[in-house]
């Protein structure tokens, strides 16, 4: 999808080229991070793909495509495009904001107006609240979801995100980092991510590529560079703590057990009997759908009758099934807690894990 | 919690009439009583309805011509400058007209009815010269305050250089360019009683003569008419570009 071939990036009145002989293949639909210490090229090497820099030498094509071929303004009217600071109009609207594209590309109206409202709810932004607010009126975290809506208005086959998510304070970072991993599984666009932490690489990254003095150290899947380190500069980007970091490699759907769980109104009874017959000191209340209501516990229900609702105790933590065993362990640790329940983005009940599944998960491969 | 932008709009209306007309009510209420109750003959012989407003309509003329032909020039000018590939000469441009406002105003009247002559042209060609800095100014530290990530993010998206100007660096720009046409019509209009020094007229003619004669009333009569205009002229403006 994006090739870089022989690319070579010299600022004038400098000693060292920025970007120094760099190939990369970049295949579609992959999520590839570009990380390294800041000044190490990076940067340089994104914006050369929608010509906000020029390579000294070299061919990147998209699509085969060589880009010099394309006017730039048209060539970027294709790329979607993030940066840190965002870079909203301030004097626009949300809306506005995102119809930017759309409407360089001409469309009608219309057209503009159903797709802003359709990103603002893939945003989670109420398109009848924000759609006519400015900038100015939301929060960090709001501000980056309407750069992302405005970088995928017009659909562009890839998308550049120049640490998109560094400006922001780390919950948000890591819901926004989890909400976009979402988005990318319906949408499967090309991107070129770039960012200084290693973390957020390991975590969003279909492809790593470690990048030193304009050059590629090192290039592989997150396992890859978590499991063999091309060279000291890669281990210490790493850092000492490997496996911890692998937390971030799994999401809790791939290692999360099937559940046990009875409705509200499932009589005293049969719930208990299903307890005992698995064995379980502890089960999960269900409503409509699924939907994870709560939990009971044996204990409590010991020589009594009525609907094991009656029974219910609140449920105070949940991990949704998309998030890391990171998280997992994290909420797990705060709450003191050896197992946890995982639910879906609806609270619908998935499963649940143990702290020993974790432990499994992370030491395999070592 | 919704549309909190469009409640706002409404309720100035009545405000943006009424600072106006108590403005006109004060300038004529003054005019009336020079006029019907003058200090003397003199004074009585001196002033005139007629004579009033002619010279008022001559303040505006004055301060219209000189203003809008600086406006033509300065914003445009300063869109220029601000271009990539000039960024270089906006600082020149800006020490040499800064020179040209460090030359006391009246002296810039006389150096011109030395080539102009006496009258119209000079006073409208100085008053062009003194209005340029501030509109120039603004214009450039307008366009290059537009922060630079919104520039880069306009540009990495795909707008084309004319489109990032209009839809862009102009609106954003727009409050502070509309700062400096203010303050160049509020001090255009001050200094503009000075055109009276070299027979252009306007609301300095009341002054000038008023201090002749020694007349007070007259003296304030100018004044006052001047201020109220510079009032209402920067008050106009202020409405204009909420608008």
């Amino acid at each position: 999808m994006i090739k870089f071939e022989n690319v070579t990036k010299k600022y004038p009145n400098t000693k060292n080229s920025a970007v120094n002989n760099l190939n990369l293949e970049i295949n579609e639909g992959e999520i590839c991070m570009l990380v390294g210490p800041s000044g190490c090229g990076k940067t340089t090497t994104m914006k050369m793909v929608n010509r906000l820099i020029e390579p000294t030498s070299g061919n990147i094509y998209i699509d085969g495509e060589n880009i010099m071929a394309h006017n730039p303004v048209d060539l970027r009217r294709n790329i979607g495009y993030v940066i840190q600071n965002i870079g909203l109009f301030p004097h626009m609207t949300i809306a506005e904001n995102i119809a930017t594209v759309p409407k360089e590309k001409k469309w009608d109206k219309e057209r503009i107006d159903k797709r802003v409202d359709e990103l603002l709810e893939l945003m989670e932004l109420n398109p009848e609240v924000y759609r006519n607010r400015r900038p100015s009126d939301l929060s960090g975290g709001q501000r980056q979801r309407v750069g992302v809506a405005r970088a995928l208005a017009a659909d562009p086959p890839v998308m550049l995100m120049d640490e998109p998510f560094g400006a922001l304070d780390p919950i948000t970072r890591s819901k926004l980092q989890n909400e976009f991993l979402r988005l990318q599984e319906k949408i499967r666009k090309t991107i070129i991510f770039v960012t200084h932490d290693i973390d957020e690489a390991i975590k969003m990254g279909d492809k790593i590529v470690v990048v030193k003095n304009g050059k590629i150290v090192q290039q592989g899947t997150p396992d890859d560079i978590l499991s063999n380190p091309a060279d000291e500069f890669v281990e210490n980007l790493i850092g000492g703590n490997r496996s911890i970091k692998r937390l971030n490699l799994v999401t809790c759907s791939e290692i999360m057990h099937d559940t046990f769980s009875v409705k509200m109104d499932t009589p005293l009874d049969a719930a208990r009997t299903i307890m005992l017959e698995n064995g379980l000191k502890t089960i999960a209340l269900t409503g409509q759908n699924n939907k994870l209501i709560g939990y009971a516990e044996l204990k409590d229900m010991e020589g009594k009758t009525g609907m094991s609702g009656d029974y219910k105790k609140e449920m105070e933590v949940t991990v949704d099934e998309r998030m890391s065993l990171n998280d997992a362990l994290s909420e797990m640790l705060r709450i003191g807690q050896r197992y946890i329940y995982v639910a879906d983005e609806r609270d619908n009940l998935r499963g649940w894990i143990g702290i020993n599944d974790i432990l499994n998960a992370v030491s395999i491969n070592d | 919690m919704t549309d909190s932008g469009n409640v706002k709009k409404r309720k100035p209306v009545i405000k943006a009439v009424l600072i106006p007309l108590v403005l006109i009510f004060i300038g004529l209420s003054y005019t009336f009583y020079v006029i019907n109750y003058p200090q003397d003959k003199i004074v009585a012989d001196f002033v005139s309805y007629s004579k009033v407003f002619s010279l008022l309509k001559q303040h505006i003329v004055l301060v219209l011509v000189s203003a809008t032909a600086a406006v033509l020039v300065s914003v445009p000018l300063g869109i220029f400058l601000t271009r990539p590939k000039f960024k270089g000469l906006a600082n020149i441009f800006i020490s040499i007209v800064n020179m040209g406002q460090t030359i006391p105003s009246l002296a810039i009247l006389a150096l011109f009815v030395s080539v102009l002559g006496i009258g119209f042209k000079s006073a409208v060609f100085a008053l062009w010269i003194y209005s340029l800095l501030p509109i120039l100014n603004n214009t450039l530290v307008g366009i290059t305050g537009v922060d630079r990530y919104v520039m880069e993010a306009a540009t990495g998206m795909g707008m084309n250089p004319v489109r990032i100007l209009t839809k862009i660096e102009l609106p954003i720009a727009f409050p502070v360019i509309m700062a400096g046409i203010r303050t160049a019509a509020t001090v255009n209009i001050g200094t503009a009683t000075l055109a009276a020094f070299i027979g252009a007229g306007g609301l300095g003619d009341l002054i000038i003569a008023g201090n002749n004669i020694n007349r007070w009333q007259i003296v304030i009569l100018g004044a006052l008419l001047s201020a109220l205009l510079a009032i209402l002229a920067d008050y106009l403006m202020a409405l204009f570009e909420k608008a």
